[in-house]
């Protein structure tokens, strides 16, 4: 899935010592997958409760702008424990990933769904609270939620595949 | 018969094997349960984190509980329907892990913790609704469900590790 120009990138990344640290403990790959979830059930959680409101289906009785206030510190949060140990289980298995199809697809995702997702929390944030949502929300909010769930999708496929 | 012998038996039916054997249902089931830990864990957080005064500030308690529960519980649902399943396809596996024994135990814990909430504490919300302290025992319901929570995730993770 990936040019074979950036095979070295990968070949390096793989011969580390954080990555055969990681490959040689017993624990060590569990311990960090397990923080990598809790990462993403506070990501998730908060992108899911985000775009409920933004969809209509719940939060109503909050303005979407206080309620991009109020998530914005868990997101980012969250969004940082999962970069930090996904680069670790990454680095890990950095060979496994360059030959891995739903790895390539994970990431592509990842990035559409990160770009979405600030498109709309951006222009969201700056609304004033008793401002009417534009139209374009809704579209758009039901893309970036499919997008999230695909990365998670992909994500779980890495250890299937 | 003893639990030992129960889940050989339900190992040993055709439905169990069906779902262990086959190449897509159990990765499905797993990414389906893995999703609505997203939903269903992710918005009981979200409660928690309110309770503990340290999330969610802006709004009242009432509308974080009322306005999330359906989607908890919907995920919920979810969560346990694919939960059975899996179960029903390695009880065997279940019944040796030690992660597994612990994450049912957490799973009561956590029953216990929110009907206590739910019967004890919340009917006087309206004292406190609006106010960003919150009652002793309300940051202590939402302390314990919010730790129990990551244990139960950690030990899920940890049963498809092994022992």
């Amino acid at each position: 899935m990936f040019p074979s120009a950036v095979r070295p990138l990968f070949q390096w990344c793989d011969s580390t010592w954080i990555s055969t640290t990681i490959r040689d403990s017993t624990w060590m790959f569990a311990v960090v997958e397990i923080l990598h979830l809790l990462g993403l059930t506070v990501l998730l959680g908060s992108v899911v409760v985000f775009h409920l409101r933004l969809l209509g289906s719940g939060m109503r009785r909050q303005s979407a702008p206080a309620l991009a206030r109020d998530l914005w510190p868990w997101q980012a949060g969250g969004l940082a424990v999962m970069i930090v140990t996904g680069l670790l289980m990454f680095f890990s298995e950095a060979m496994k990933c360059y030959a891995s199809p739903p790895f390539a697809i994970k990431m592509a995702l990842l990035v559409l769904a990160a770009f979405s997702h600030l498109l709309v929390f951006h222009r969201v944030w700056r609304l004033r609270d008793d401002a009417r949502l534009p139209v374009w929300t809704k579209p758009a909010a039901g893309l970036s939620l499919l997008l999230w769930f695909g990365v998670g999708l992909a994500g779980r496929a890495i250890g299937f595949l | 018969m003893s639990l030992l012998g129960i889940c050989e038996q339900i190992d040993a039916t055709s439905f169990s094997t069906a779902i262990r054997e086959s190449v897509w249902l159990f990765p499905i089931l797993e990414t389906l349960h893995l999703l609505g830990i997203g939903v269903s864990a992710g918005t009981i957080l979200f409660v928690d984190l309110r309770l503990l005064g340290i999330g969610m500030k802006r709004a009242r308690l009432s509308d974080v509980l009322d306005q999330l529960q359906p989607w908890t519980l919907t995920a919920f649902a979810v969560m346990v329907v694919t939960g059975t399943l899996l179960f029903l396809s390695e009880s065997v596996k279940c019944y040796h892990s030690v992660f597994f024994r612990v994450k049912v135990a957490m799973l009561l814990g956590a029953a216990v913790n929110a009907a206590l909430f739910h019967w004890k504490v919340y009917p006087g919300v309206a004292a406190w609704d609006d106010s960003p302290r919150i009652p002793a025992r309300a940051r202590l319901a939402g302390g314990v469900s919010l730790t129990l929570w990551v244990g139960i995730i950690a030990m899920g993770r940890a049963i498809a590790y092994g022992r």
